[in-house]
């Protein structure tokens, strides 16, 4: 045979039985070009435009897919931070703007579209003041626009006041969207050191470095992996770590393979200028059962996700699957590591279901892999203030490793700490997790910046 | 022109440019004329508008070129070429054309199911009329189950290969065996570096 049945085989039992998936394809779009000094007029160009470029996206993604043969879950768009496009108009909200981006992504069949954005770590402008003003009225009121702020970087330090005003605006929406369990805020996220070319939502945005147009990748495969772990120990049970990373690195190269492939030819049918970026080789889990990141952790040796050992073997997971990435492809980007996202995940739901996982330990979870508090439900009654301590813990974890870390953080209005919340689809169900009674407040209140750390002196 | 050159350039541009090229578009021939640039490791010497057909095969010729004063030049690979050549361009668009169609053009096919007469007959039938050609085949029955691998060449396939596929998955279906149809391309890139 020209290829091997085992060869054959692998993958048809990867697709067929083990979750594997391309995440998302997401079509980064240049703004840059259409500011005008009308909000009107502005949110018509936007629309055009959008209109224009990402018409053939979903026609040949579905293309694609029905040759290769392997499913490509989502088909997304990210856009320039809107603070740069709104702010030439001198609008008080850009509502408008989110609408037209709403609008159009329904009209080319996109899920999301990404890039309601600003950049704040050091200073706002009167467009990034707009645009987190109207952060709460837009998501509540479109379904696909995803906004992502960056509040701190290695290089400009964490902005507490932007943190403080932020988890404001996280109360304001989770109360405009009670109704859903406050689902507003599964479409926002705070970010440390913002990567420019991340694929996935809610944190995509084009970023003011990227090209044109650009096709980001962002594959998945926590089934993949863990079906490999399992049937490595099944025949070597008492298989040591290092065995077991070289597992993981196999599988993350051939799923990330698959993402360049995919990438690749996507751009080259779209034609220039689109032009392919990058994959991020994030495992990504959903809430279907066997395509579980915490189910992996525990197929390596954790009775719970959550037990004294979690860090070390998520740690060693992010580290073998961005190895065996790299291997497989020279344009790797976005936020590549391991997702553990609360809700999304069937093994995290059930870790903290039954105690094993807790807010704290969750977050020196984030220390070693690449997102951060990610989906996590807290309850309704949760202080702003108390939600901005929660969100600088985990800017100042990026901020000092030098590395992405990022909050999409969900207070559930009227839930307690153990309650449930189905919010459905690949969002998944939240488990309403306890936040620390003891108060930090007087802290975010002090306001003003935590200024960069030594580290961000490198030149 | 010597063929050489073209040759050489038209490599360099195959090798880089990953896009098709299906248009004469300013950005493209930009691109191209960057990439070329690239290659050769010379500093481009562009005009101020490359945006013409000729004018950017002028540049590409001309990229980390001598003028030699005849209507000649010398180029960054050592080659001489004329300078107002514009099918040097439209050469190294032909020759990304032809590295589009250098992608393999092969599928791979499995089926799956109870083991039943006219099986593999019925979709060896579907396959040669939609123009495809079987290159290998492998075939395993275990008990009252079978299992069979083939490769089929789609190169000359009379009808896109997402009818072919439909076809294909509809000759299996009638007879309740399982067939899964991708490109070989994906094959390519899970197992082979």
């Amino acid at each position: 045979m020209i290829w091997n049945t085992d060869e054959v085989t692998e993958i048809l039992r990867m697709i067929e039985q083990e979750h594997f998936d391309i995440r998302t394809v997401t079509m980064g779009i240049s703004l840059r070009g259409i500011a005008t000094d009308s909000i009107e007029k502005t949110a018509q160009r936007l629309k055009d435009h959008v209109r224009r470029v990402a018409e053939p996206l979903v026609p040949t993604i579905e293309a694609l897919q029905n040759e290769l043969a392997v499913p490509i879950t989502n088909k997304r768009l990210s856009v320039t931070p809107i603070a740069l496009v709104g702010e030439p108009t001198g609008a008080s909200s850009y509502l408008p703007l989110a609408q037209a981006m709403d609008e159009v992504a329904a009209e080319v069949g996109v899920d999301y579209i990404g890039g309601f954005s600003a950049a704040v770590e050091k200073g706002m402008t009167p467009g990034d003041r707009v645009l987190i003003d109207s952060i709460p009225e837009t998501l509540a009121a479109t379904s696909r626009v995803c906004s992502a702020i960056n509040v701190a970087s290695t290089r400009a330090g964490i902005n507490i006041d932007a943190i403080a005003l932020m988890a404001r605006q996280i109360k304001s929406l989770a109360e405009k969207t009670a109704d859903r369990g406050g689902i507003g805020n599964s479409k926002l996220v705070v970010f440390a050191n913002a990567p420019e070319d991340n694929p996935f939502i809610a944190g995509a945005t084009h970023g003011i470095g990227e090209g044109d147009l650009v096709i980001n990748v962002g594959v998945s495969g926590p089934g993949v992996v863990g079906a490999a772990l399992k049937r490595h120990l099944q025949g070597n049970p008492r298989a040591n770590l290092g065995e077991l990373c070289e597992v993981i690195k196999r599988q993350a190269f051939k799923v990330t393979r698959a993402g360049e492939l995919i990438g690749r030819e996507v751009a080259r049918r779209l034609g220039l200028p689109a032009q392919f970026g990058v994959v991020d080789l994030s495992l990504a889990p959903t809430p279907a059962i066997g395509d579980s990141v915490a189910e992996i952790l525990e197929t390596i040796g954790l009775e719970r996700t959550g037990a004294p050992g979690t860090t070390a073997v998520l740690a060693m997971l992010t580290d073998a699957v961005k190895k065996g990435g790299m291997m497989a492809s020279s344009s790797i980007g976005g936020l590549s590591g391991a997702f553990i996202p609360v809700s999304e995940d069937q093994g995290m739901i059930d870790a903290v279901r039954m105690g094993a996982l807790s807010l704290e330990k969750l977050e020196a979870m984030t220390a070693v892999c690449s997102v951060g508090l990610d989906m996590v439900a807290i309850p309704g009654a949760t202080h702003a203030d108390v939600i901005a301590a929660i969100i600088a813990d985990e800017m100042a974890i990026g901020v000092m490793n030098n590395k992405t870390t990022a909050v999409r953080i969900l207070p559930v209005p009227g839930a307690e700490a153990g309650d449930s919340y189905e919010y459905g689809g690949l969002l998944g169900t939240a488990q309403v997790m306890a936040v620390n009674p003891f108060d930090g407040r007087a802290f975010i209140r002090r306001g003003g910046r935590i200024p960069a750390p030594l580290t961000s002196l490198r030149n | 022109m010597k063929n050489d050159s073209v040759d050489q350039l038209v490599r360099a541009v195959t090798r880089v440019v990953g896009q098709r090229l299906e248009s004469k578009d300013p950005a493209l021939i930009e691109l191209v004329v960057q990439e070329v640039t690239q290659v050769l490791g010379a500093s481009p010497n562009l005009p101020a508008n490359s945006h013409g057909a000729e004018e950017t095969a002028h540049a590409t010729a001309g990229v980390g070129a001598r003028d030699n004063g005849d209507g000649t030049m010398t180029t960054g690979l050592g080659s001489v070429v004329a300078k107002s050549d514009s099918t040097l361009l439209a050469t190294c668009l032909n020759c990304v054309e032809q590295k589009d169609r250098t992608r393999t053009s092969r599928a791979v096919l499995t089926s799956s199911g109870q083991n039943r007469r006219g099986v593999v007959a019925q979709i060896s039938t579907a396959i040669a009329d939609a123009g495809g050609n079987i290159e290998d085949m492998s075939q395993q029955i275990v008990g009252d189950f079978f299992t069979m691998i083939m490769v089929v060449d789609i190169e000359n396939l009379e009808l896109p290969f997402a009818a072919f596929k439909e076809r294909l998955l509809e000759a299996s279906g009638t007879l309740g065996i399982h067939t899964v149809v991708m490109h070989e391309d994906i094959v390519r890139a899970l197992q082979r570096v």
